[in-house]
């Protein structure tokens, strides 16, 4: 075997077995070649050896190993969400501020009760009204009204329903899951499938689109997918001011295409109430999914105590979307990694 | 190699628009497509299969990240390979013992026909197909720790070029150097891949 030979021979050598010299330099090459057969040898020998290379076979990626470039993935972002907590400035004054608004707290609500006792017994006694009350928390009315009788007008124009009655339906949708990767790349797809970058605000883990409700009904098709990979979906419909709003735990796919179908905010939180009624009490009921079938409409059937809306009153048919009426949807989609 | 990717035949630009408009069918398509040859490619760079699968893992998951920021001023190929090389460049300077790889377990008697084999095909004596000979186990682990022993600079180029088989301009691009920095780096991994067989083989 020869020893190595000088290095500028070595790389014309070298770029003339892969092709790379200029044609004058491979001419010059070539009448080395045939004039010295040192050269010969050396161009033989690095031409076997860059065969051997050439041959050795491809070593394939361990099994799995796509599976183990998701975990990474999802262990990185959960990481990034949730960053390791310290004893940082911030925190400390979060903490001063909680711990005053406590001790004011425990100030003022003696204060106000006190106030409440003394009121009730100096205020003069007056009649109580039969007609419907307003919940403080929201638009939603309850007790006392006619089952199935229309909406108050003067209600409508003036209680707080009335602001929800011309705003846009505001929901969030929250995603509890293991696999927040999975959920999101499903989400983005649904996203992409329906055209719907451009009412899309991404954020991390978070989507919110405004889009006419039918956009968002098409939607849910394609995001039943991401339910069985979730241990809990919940969603808050809102009504004009966030103190409006209702939450529906264990929301389904359909529960959320019926909301959407509502002809305007009003009766989407209303039904809203009424679904979070239903699931709570179906959540109760441990032979749920094995044994039970009754549908949403079934159940509000074989609870008449329950408060069904006007517009909720022949839940078997839904109110047909109108996408040209009303102001756009805004679903808010957020993943909560579990 | 060439059989794997004539399985696929959406060209990578398209695949890499599809991954940065958040379709994940597209990068499982990608990751598909080229694990092997970055696993194969770290695993002749590095020289241990574990660590070759953590690098080809942690290769891919750098891609996924900044595949918003990847603009297609190379070739996506390329810029993969980059990131690759770069991992694993760390990772020897990391574990320098790499660089100083024993040849001593290959002196042992169940390497002594494949030493006998290797250097009767270096002599040229033309026993045996260089295709033939490189299926056997134990060739293939001298060659490894051979290439093991070269240089990081000079091993990655000569993986890149004969065992990947990318082009002159290619490597330049991956591992960001001039084109003559290429011929030189080649040149030299050659000839030291020479020296170091004929050391292993005596």
């Amino acid at each position: 075997m020869t020893r190595s030979g000088k290095p500028e021979i070595d790389e014309l050598l070298s770029a003339y077995l892969d092709g790379q010299l200029s044609d004058r330099q491979h001419t010059e090459v070539k009448r080395l070649l045939r004039n010295d057969k040192e050269v010969a040898e050396r161009l033989n020998q690095l031409g076997q050896q860059k065969q051997l290379l050439g041959a050795m076979p491809i070593e394939t990626a361990p099994v799995g190993m796509l599976d183990a470039i998701q975990a990474s993935l999802e262990r990185q972002y959960i990481l990034q969400r949730y960053p390791p907590t310290g004893r940082s400035a911030a925190g400390v004054r979060q903490l001063f501020t909680r711990r005053l608004l406590t001790a004011a707290a425990m100030l003022i609500i003696p204060a106000g009760i006190l106030a409440l006792v003394v009121y009730m017994i100096m205020s003069p006694a007056t009649p109580t009204s039969p007609t419907a009350k307003v919940e403080p928390s929201g638009p939603i009315l309850t007790a006392n009204l006619p089952k199935q009788g229309p909406l108050p007008r003067d209600r409508m124009a003036k209680g707080p329903a009335a602001d929800t009655a011309f705003s846009p339906m505001n929901f969030t949708l929250i995603f509890k899951t293991p696999e927040p990767i999975l959920v999101d790349s499903l989400l983005k797809k649904a996203i992409f499938n329906h055209s719907l970058f451009n009412a899309t605000v991404p954020n991390l883990w978070s989507y919110t689109i405004t889009t006419p409700p039918n956009s968002l009904i098409d939607l849910m098709q394609d995001l039943r997918a991401a339910w069985p990979k979730c241990k809990g979906t919940e969603l808050v419909a809102f009504g004009r001011t966030v103190h409006s709003r209702v939450e529906v735990d264990r929301i389904t796919p359909d529960q959320i295409v019926q909301l959407l179908q509502q002809p305007n905010a009003v009766s989407a939180l209303a039904l809203a109430k009424n679904l979070s009624g239903f699931n709570a009490v179906v959540a109760g009921v441990p032979s749920y999914g094995v044994t039970r079938t009754a549908s949403c409409e079934e159940w509000f059937a074989e609870n008449p105590e329950m408060p069904v809306r006007p517009d909720l009153a022949a839940p078997t048919k839904p109110a047909p979307a109108k996408p040209s009426e009303g102001p756009r949807a805004t679903l808010h989609i957020v993943i909560e990694p579990q | 190699m060439q059989k794997q990717l004539d399985n696929i035949s959406i060209d990578d630009a398209v695949l890499v628009r599809r991954c940065q408009q958040g379709d994940s069918s597209a990068l499982t398509r990608l990751i598909v497509k080229y694990q092997d040859r970055i696993y194969n490619t770290i695993l002749k760079i590095c020289g241990n299969p574990d660590d070759a699968a953590e690098l080809t893992q942690e290769t891919f998951v750098k891609v996924i990240e900044h595949m918003d920021s990847f603009r297609g001023s190379s070739t996506f190929y390329t810029w993969m390979f980059r990131i690759a090389a770069n991992l694993s460049f760390n990772h020897c300077r990391r574990r320098v013992k790499i660089a100083t790889v024993s040849l001593d377990d290959s002196g042992s008697s169940e390497f002594g026909s494949a030493k006998a084999q290797l250097g009767a095909w270096l002599a040229d004596e033309r026993v045996a197909d260089p295709a033939f000979l490189a299926q056997n186990r134990e060739v293939i682990h001298i060659l490894t720790q051979c290439l093991a022993r070269l240089d990081d600079d000079h091993r990655v180029a000569v993986v890149l070029r004969d065992i990947e088989g990318m082009s002159y301009a290619e490597i330049a691009e991956a591992l960001e150097v001039e084109l003559g920095t290429v011929k030189s780096r080649l040149s030299r991994a050659r000839a030291q891949l020479r020296e170091v067989l004929e050391t292993a083989l005596q």
